[in-house]
């Protein structure tokens, strides 16, 4: 126990007892049984209503929306957003079971895993997400074996598939996904809601899109 | 925390005749709080939420310690340490010898207004380090040696041209040779030169927006993600924050999440929503090595319990520096201190001292502006008026203007004097006033009064006072 | 318009305020009129002098406590009291509650005091439930509001109401009504330069209204614009919002 944090606790404990107690009790409670706060009706659309609000949300963001039929057809999807952008037909994809049998090559598309940071300069990612969240038209990515987190911040495009059943309605939902997957050492390393692509306004006060991160943020839903 | 505050007068002269800090000024006073309010009016809870907002805050500052043990406990499960730092001194002795311990070389950051605080950057490349700052305005003015305009646009005062100069000095040695005008290419610039400093960084180190207690995140909210570039690349991953950012729960931070950006910029949401907990898992793809933190109370902990305890509740949004008339006529850079504005005025006293930052708490008309747009219901003329009470005080109020309110106050309680001097005052301005378009005015004081004429004429009053009048029968 | 909710022929105490007794007298006499118009009788206790804003705003809690206790006494046995200037209300009524301890003894006379202390148009439409004056001035105007009144005494429709019932007058309204204008009390001698720029704006959207004269509920804001607009040499009058409702406008003051 370092002087430092002694010194900081007696100082906070010493406020404390001159006005009621910090109650450790109530606060362990809190903790364990986090307290509902307001819900803006945003964080709550209709389960019919779900995907076309997060689709608008999407949209206002500056990512760009495509469907696929199935996982069989999201590499045509791929093939033919890249195609339509003029970029090449190569992709490093993020080792998800739901890619691994899927017909790439069929679709014209050269695939890596390679996700080393030199390796996705200029490229395009396909990666899965864990949720895309209605509220804000975000798309919650965590960082795992299968989700390199560089794979969302590196390339130039960032293609993201997601179920449209994965489709959520606000942060709470996505708080549920994400306690759900602790495990004895906590949360994912990284959640991280993504917004369509990086931007800065920094320089007289103009929008720019693509500061560091992704030029361009593709949603391909999968019904 | 080094202030130059007692220079504002000086500075704000400048500031003033700067048409092109003027126009960067526009930008945060009139089309930022335009965003604000045409999100906010989108969003039927937002005043809901704020009351929200304000209650989880005072609910944590009340109970700090379970919630800051909590915090640092699942940080540790998670394989992160916490560190603890009084002052700026031991903070930035944590952060050297975190980066010592790790043969660091090049070290990049994410923006912090608690390490600007602490003044971290120079501390570090004091003792040899190589420190670039990634959000593109705070780049710029690390390059151009400046301090922060504005807390959320720090270099928002300046012109493309201007950036552009910047980048062909500082670029060239980089052996970048042509020099780019078009704010789309300086922007690419800076991508291309900060990507190569993101991936040869061996330290990267960030602020933390919040800090949730139940899970042992943190959280960083940035449009650029040039933050989770930071948290994700280098192989150790350095959070510098404040006791104060803890929040208990996320339900709490919803809460949080769905005010900051509409009071900050008027978006819905930051481009990026990052939440944070220790280093790599053995399984992870990738991210650090090692991850610390470092919690600051650099005079915090003397806020609790005491009239300014609510100004820990600030979540940085910057709303009060664009709601105010005095910060929207003179920027960020005038106030000598890392807070600028109404949130300034209020910390810079709590973190250097009244003493030094004078200048600031009494640079307020008491508008109310920055109280009614602060979305965690800070009452900062309120306690602007407590640090203007502390000085008072402390003797600190210069002496003729302590003469001057005493004075007063004992004529205030002699109304026959009162009455003579109202007579009186009436009298000399008469004498001292010409007619000018029908109306009797004066255009030139002494003393204080200078400050008045300088730029105004008095109108001088036509007759004797009301109370005068009055008691002479007068009702009409 | 409903009864208003005061014993018939209320006794109200007028309060001055410093600035009206010694530089703008003629709205002390615009605000008996109106509240004499209006059915209520009303003194002046001519002991009254300053509410102790300039002291509380400096830093000088002690004396503003003594100013604010002074108050209290003189104005004890009004029903109401009424004040031509939002920003001495906005004193009494909101922040000299806050100058007493919730134990002190004196703190009941002090609530007392503030719970019956009104500005003096929002008195009128708010208490007394006026809808409309008697005055005519075939005139164009525009209308500042004062930060405290807007603020902490919520005036922002009342004045307007009242005015737009002068017959023949015609309200513009001007960007930024609602900024600072830059008075604030010793602000403006202090911090000249930053004080100077705020009111050159205000003046500046006064001027781009094209009205003819600008309106305001506070003879601070009132003097500073003023100040501005004829250091300017613009031809734009300034009057106090009770000047107007009153029919008193005529002649040099403004």
């Amino acid at each position: 126990m370092s002087d430092a944090r002694t010194a900081i606790f007696a100082k906070i404990n010493a406020v404390d007892a001159n006005r009621r107690r910090a109650d450790p009790a109530q606060a362990q409670a809190r903790l364990d049984a986090p307290v509902g706060q307001p819900l803006p009706a945003i964080a709550t659309p209709k389960a019919a209503d779900r995907q076309e609000v997060f689709i608008a949300k999407a949209l206002e963001l500056g990512c760009t929306v495509a469907d696929a039929a199935g996982m069989d057809a999201v590499p045509a999807a791929i093939a033919a957003y890249l195609t339509q952008h003029d970029a090449p037909l190569e992709v490093v994809l993020a080792p998800d079971d739901d890619f691994a049998d899927l017909g790439w090559l069929a679709a014209g598309l050269t695939t890596t895993s390679d996700a080393a940071k030199h390796a996705l300069d200029g490229a395009s990612s396909v990666t899965r997400a864990r949720a895309g969240v209605a509220e804000t038209g975000a798309v919650a990515v965590a960082s795992s074996a299968r989700y390199a987190t560089g794979l969302g911040l590196l390339p130039d495009r960032h293609i993201i598939v997601l179920h449209t059943d994965e489709i959520v309605g606000g942060y709470e939902d996505v708080w549920q996904i994400a306690r759900s997957a602790r495990d004895n050492q906590g949360m994912s390393r990284a959640l991280i809601f993504i917004g369509g692509p990086s931007r800065t306004a920094d320089i007289e006060a103009t929008l720019v899109m693509g500061a560091h991160g992704p030029r361009a943020v593709h949603l391909i839903l999968v019904a | 925390m080094q202030v130059t505050s007692s220079e504002f007068d000086a500075r704000a002269k400048s500031a003033i005749d700067d048409a092109q800090l003027q126009t960067g000024l526009f930008v945060f006073g009139k089309i930022f709080p335009l965003l604000r309010a045409a999100t906010v009016g989108k969003l039927p809870e937002f005043d809901a939420l704020r009351d929200a907002a304000r209650d989880i805050k005072i609910h944590t500052l009340h109970t700090l310690a379970p919630y800051l043990e909590a915090f640092e406990a699942r940080v540790t499960e998670a394989g992160g340490r916490v560190h603890w730092a009084r002052t700026a001194e031991e903070a930035n002795a944590i952060v050297e010898r975190l980066c010592t311990d790790a043969n660091a070389k090049n070290i990049i950051k994410s923006k912090s207004m608690v390490t600007e605080e602490l003044e971290l950057n120079d501390h570090l490349i004091g003792k040899g380090f190589t420190v670039v700052e990634t959000d593109l305005g705070e780049y710029i003015i690390q390059l151009r040696q400046e301090k922060p305009f504005h807390i959320v646009g720090p270099a928002l005062h300046l012109t493309a041209a201007q950036v552009s100069d910047t980048f062909y000095q500082a670029h060239k040695p980089l052996g970048r040779t042509e020099k780019v005008e078009d704010k789309v290419k300086l922007v690419e610039e800076a991508r291309i030169v900060l990507r190569e400093r993101f991936k040869s960084a061996d330290v990267g180190i960030t602020g933390a927006n919040f800090l949730v207690a139940e899970t042992g995140q943190i959280v960083l909210i940035t449009n650029e993600g040039n933050a989770d570039l930071a948290a994700t690349l280098p192989k150790k991953h350095i959070v510098v924050t404040g006791i104060e950012k803890v929040v208990p729960t996320l339900n709490d931070l919803s809460v949080f999440l769905r005010i900051l950006a509409r009071s900050a910029t008027g978006q819905e949401t930051s481009n990026y929503v990052s939440l944070y907990s220790g280093p790599r898992r053995a399984r992870d793809a990738d991210g650090p090595e090692s991850f610390d933190i470092v919690l600051v109370d650099n005079g915090r902990t003397d806020m609790l319990g005491t009239p300014v305890e609510d100004m820990l509740r600030c979540i940085r949004c910057g709303a009060c520096l664009n709601a105010c008339p005095v910060f929207t006529t003179v920027g960020g850079q005038t106030y000598g201190s890392v807070y600028s504005g109404p949130m300034g005025a209020v910390w810079t006293p709590a973190l250097a001292s009244v003493s030094q930052a004078a200048k600031l708490p009494n640079a307020s008309t008491f508008c109310g502006k920055c109280e009614e747009v602060c979305p965690v219901r800070i009452p900062l003329p309120a306690m602007m008026r407590h640090w203007r009470e502390k000085e008072f005080e402390a003797h600190l109020t210069p002496a003729g203007q302590r003469w001057g309110l005493g004075a007063w106050a004992w004529l205030g309680a002699r109304p026959r004097l009162y009455g003579v001097t109202a007579a009186l005052t009436g009298m000399a301005l008469r004498l001292l006033s010409r007619t000018k378009r029908r109306t009797r005015l004066v255009t030139w004081l002494p003393f204080l009064g200078r400050g008045w004429t300088r730029s105004r004429d008095l109108a001088v009053p036509a007759e004797p006072p009301f109370l005068s009048q009055y008691r002479e029968g007068r009702r009409r | 318009m409903t009864e208003p909710p005061h014993s018939p022929r209320a006794r109200i105490g007028l309060f001055a305020t410093c600035l009206v007794n010694t530089m703008r007298p003629r709205v002390g006499f615009a605000a008996l009129k109106l509240l004499e118009d209006a059915g209520f009788d009303v003194a002046v206790p001519t002991a009254q002098t300053c509410c102790g804003q300039p002291n509380y705003n400096s830093g000088d809690r002690q004396s503003a406590r003594h100013m604010a206790l002074r108050f209290a006494e003189l104005f004890a046995e009004f029903e109401y009291v009424v004040v031509p200037s939002g920003a001495c209300a906005a004193m009494i009524r909101v922040h000299y509650p806050r100058l007493f301890e919730a134990d002190d003894a004196q703190k009941p006379l002090i609530e007392a005091t503030a719970g019956k202390t009104y500005e003096l148009v929002s008195f009128l439409t708010d208490v007394a439930g006026m809808t409309a004056v008697d005055a005519a001035n075939t005139t164009t105007v525009t209308y500042h509001d004062g930060c405290s009144g807007l603020r902490d005494l919520a005036i922002k429709a009342q004045p307007r109401r009242l005015l737009a019932s002068v017959a023949g007058l015609e309200l513009k309204e001007m960007e930024d009504a609602e900024v600072c204008c830059g008075f604030g009390g010793l602000f403006c001698v202090k911090y000249p330069d930053v004080s100077a720029e705020m009111v050159r704006k205000k003046a500046d959207e006064i001027v781009k209204t094209g009205a003819d004269a600008v309106v305001t509920g506070d003879v601070g804001c009132l003097l500073n614009v003023q100040g501005a607009l004829l250091r300017r040499a613009e031809p734009v009058r300034a009057y106090h919002v009770a000047e107007v409702l009153a029919g008193m406008t005529d002649e040099e003051a403004g």
